[in-house]
């Protein structure tokens, strides 16, 4: 029942957390005006990671889905929209837009028979899938440019390239939280959650299975396929290695677990604590590649001690005291 | 009470978020009219450089001190490390070379170099985003390339966004030069002319040589390579009578030896990386395919392909785009390849591989170009850069319209029976005259 709470939306800690939310926002809506090229750069690549992370939220989180290949749609994505402006001559939203469709067509097609599975078999299954559209993009050749990818025109005015890009993902993300919104105060998002709480018991009650949890890989597959779409013109360039990296998975599941699954904000907080987190190791603490090892530490800790991610601190469910951290640790059994 | 912690956590949380990002706002707040102004004159550039107001400013021994910032993105960790370390320590060797003498002549002063190498971790987004860094931040005046085709083609874009000069030395795919950038340069042989070498050279031994046969890995500098090779043996009238390209990590080439085989080529080229050259030249010995001359555009120039071959590495030609051996003279702080090797095993203990060489030339490239533009002006370097003509110890540095320099030649190394490996090509730069034709294996 935890991410039903939404009634009480304006009340209570969660409204406090709301506004808050709201002042952060406003602050980034006007940040370009004042910060330089580099905390551009870094923004947007953590609103594009957001909106990834709120895309694997649908599935992960709400669905109960273990999907390890989002990777996938963030590549079709990218190649889907490259390919419409290169070879159809679409301008950049037309083409996003042949993007997105790709991605989620892929989604559904794909879907219909993974989706059958379950557990470890589920995450093996969309593991090995994104690594095979990520060989059918490298060999290719006649169609995708193969191993030599694909070169996209630049952005024009070249000069206002970094600020496009940032308010066309900062967008990206608002879309994402409202979608979340949405959906999950209707039918469909009760339907997911039903799914994950027990899927058999779900079927018996009449929703169909099938068609929410397609729905969930759908819908996570516009948000990842969106964000590729962003990227590859973003760089300016699709490369197999780039766009399919296996990293992007892993990075938008860290963000999800991180902030919290199953909920609205968690995805985005979790992916901006993520990345300025190793923004700040990286830049301004010199610590090289030993961000990952420290990121790693961190990221047990906040496995062991809040299983269910920050947001339930954030949002007051549990106080955030050191017998409520051993209590998760019991709860959890890890 | 306890309540009121977690709320405290977040709000400070997210404060410290904002703070950090505002922290880079105000830095940049003064330059925010960098971008497009940055064109407007020594004086800007230079009071943004490393050293702030006591570089720009005169000093009391009214003597003028000035600095020059350099800044680049490499790879010291991840899969590129080790080629990374090679670029950053050409670099330093020839920031501490050209230090040691006073630095760069800007007009009528010296100005001392500043370096400032960050570590990518040889991903191609956090390239960007220290390339970013180094412009917006660190205001340095002009930058040097990272390790890689792919990382290249990532901060190229954003070198032109800034119109910051880039002259890199490790990224030899013609598609970073063919958007029309006006601020990109590289100093090595671009990848087309990687097998020019070994096809010039085979004509020069042989005139009657007629056929050739090329294979190549399926990856975008490998295709440049076997493209730019296929366009100019037909240009020189050879045959092509045999092109393909095998998979990456490939673990069987026999059908294809055979094939080839079949058509009897007096010349096999291969484009790839060391370990499917190995077994290339492994599995031909086995079929006994034994072309007049066998080349690879890399592989046989370094130590591991003598150690897994032994002697069945004799006679095999590989494309260099520099050896120590190359027999130059020039006037820029190394003076000879030779000497380039001396100083460079003096600081780090081994023989410098060719990445490190052209990461040097890079930097000569910027210091002959401000030399002649006589300012740091970042536009005037680069029209300079677009007319620079200049042999270094590297060889020739030269660019045309799109930044490529298709004016220095591949070097052609050959493995000799000796069990070294000797500079052949280049003639006028060559240690030892080449062995032609290659020895057949059934008569060894």
């Amino acid at each position: 029942m935890k991410i039903l709470g939404l009634e009480k939306f304006f009340s209570g800690r969660k409204g406090w957390l709301w506004g808050l939310f709201g002042l952060f926002m406003l602050a980034l809506a006007v940040l370009p005006l004042f910060a330089s090229g580099f905390w551009l750069r870094t923004l947007t690549l953590i609103f594009l990671l957001a909106a990834m992370a709120e895309g694997w939220n649908y599935i992960g989180g709400y669905t109960g889905y273990a999907a390890f290949g989002n990777v996938a749609f963030f590549g079709i994505g990218a190649y889907g929209t490259a390919l419409a402006m290169l070879r159809l001559h679409f301008s950049f939203f037309p083409a996003l837009l042949v993007g997105v469709a790709a991605a989620m067509l892929f989604a559904i097609v794909i879907g219909l028979p993974v989706l059958r599975l379950k557990g470890h078999y589920f995450a093996i299954a969309t593991v090995a899938l994104a690594t095979a559209v990520g060989e059918v993009a490298d060999y290719w050749t006649d169609f995708t440019g193969g191993s030599a990818g694909l070169t996209l025109p630049f952005f024009d005015p070249i000069e206002y390239s970094g600020q496009f890009f940032y308010y066309i993902s900062f967008l990206l993300v608002i879309f994402g939280l409202w979608l979340t919104y949405f959906v999950m105060k209707g039918k469909m998002g009760y339907s997911w959650v039903a799914v994950r709480e027990d899927e058999d018991a779900a079927k018996m009650m009449g929703i169909n299975t099938t068609w929410a949890k397609v729905s969930a890989f759908a819908l996570s597959a516009l948000m990842a396929g969106a964000a590729g779409a962003i990227y590859g013109y973003w760089n300016t360039f699709v490369l197999p290695e780039e766009v399919f990296k296996i990293d992007y998975t892993l990075q938008m599941i860290l963000s999800t677990v991180l902030g919290g699954p199953g909920t609205i904000l968690g995805p985005f907080i979790g992916a901006f604590l993520y990345y300025i987190l190793i923004t700040l190791l990286v830049f301004f603490f010199h610590v090289g590649a030993f961000h990952e090892t420290i990121l790693g530490v961190i990221i047990i800790l906040v496995m062991v001690f809040t299983p269910q991610g920050l947001m339930d601190f954030l949002s007051g469910k549990k106080k955030l005291t050191l017998s409520s951290l051993l209590e998760n640790i019991r709860t959890h059994k890890v | 009470m306890k309540k009121k912690v977690g709320l405290l956590l977040v709000v400070i949380a997210i404060l410290a978020v904002l703070l950090s990002a505002c922290g880079g706002g105000q830095s940049a707040g003064q330059s925010a009219g960098q971008p497009a102004g940055n064109s407007s004159g020594n004086g800007q550039s230079a009071g943004t450089s490393s050293g702030g107001g006591q570089s720009a400013g005169t000093s009391s021994g009214g003597e003028e001190s000035c600095t020059v910032t350099f800044g680049a993105a490499v790879s010291l960790t991840g899969k590129y490390a080790k080629e990374g370390e090679y670029v950053s320590n050409g670099y330093n060797l020839y920031v501490e070379e050209i230090n040691k003498q006073g630095g760069i002549q800007v007009g009528d002063k010296k100005c001392k170099v500043a370096l400032k190498v960050y570590d990518d971790e040889s991903k191609a987004d956090r390239s960007a985003q220290l390339v970013e860094k180094l412009i917006t931040e660190d205001k340095v005046q002009f930058l040097l390339g990272p390790y890689g085709s792919g990382n290249t083609y990532a901060t190229t874009a954003i070198a032109e966004k800034y119109q910051v000069p880039m002259v890199e030395a490790n990224g030899a795919a013609t598609k970073i030069f063919n958007r029309g950038f006006k601020y990109s340069f590289a100093v090595l042989t671009p990848a087309p002319y990687y097998l020019r070498g070994i096809i010039d050279l085979a004509l020069d031994q042989d005139p009657n040589i007629k056929t050739v046969a090329i294979i190549a890995e399926n990856g975008a500098f490998a295709l440049e390579v076997a493209g730019g090779a296929k366009d100019y043996a037909e240009e020189k009238g050879l045959e092509v009578v045999y092109f393909d390209k095998y998979a990456k990590d490939a673990k069987d080439l026999s059908s294809l030896l055979t094939a080839i085989k079949a058509k009897n080529p007096d010349i096999l080229l291969g484009a790839g990386h060391l370990q499917d050259t190995l077994l290339i030249v492994k599995q031909a010995k086995d079929l006994n395919l034994s072309p007049k001359v066998f080349g690879f555009s890399v592989g046989p120039t370094s130590p591991e392909f003598r150690n897994a071959l032994g002697s069945d590495a004799d006679y095999v030609f590989g494309g260099a785009q520099w050896t120590p051996e190359l027999k130059i003279q020039s006037d820029d702080v190394f003076g000879t390849p030779q000497h380039f090797t001396e100083l460079y095993e003096a600081k780090y203990g081994e023989t410098p591989p060719y990445q490190a060489a052209e990461s040097a030339a890079a930097l000569i490239a910027y210091q002959k170009a401000i030399e002649a533009a006589g300012s740091l002006d970042r536009k005037a370097v680069r029209d300079a850069l677009a007319q620079l003509d200049y042999m270094s110890f590297y060889g020739k540095l030269k660019f045309n319209e799109q930044g490529m320099n298709i004016y220095k030649p591949m070097a052609v190394m050959q493995n000799f029976p000796d069990g070294k490996l000797y500079t052949v090509w280049p003639k006028d730069a060559a240690t030892k005259a080449p062995i032609y034709p290659f020895k057949p294996w059934d008569e060894r």
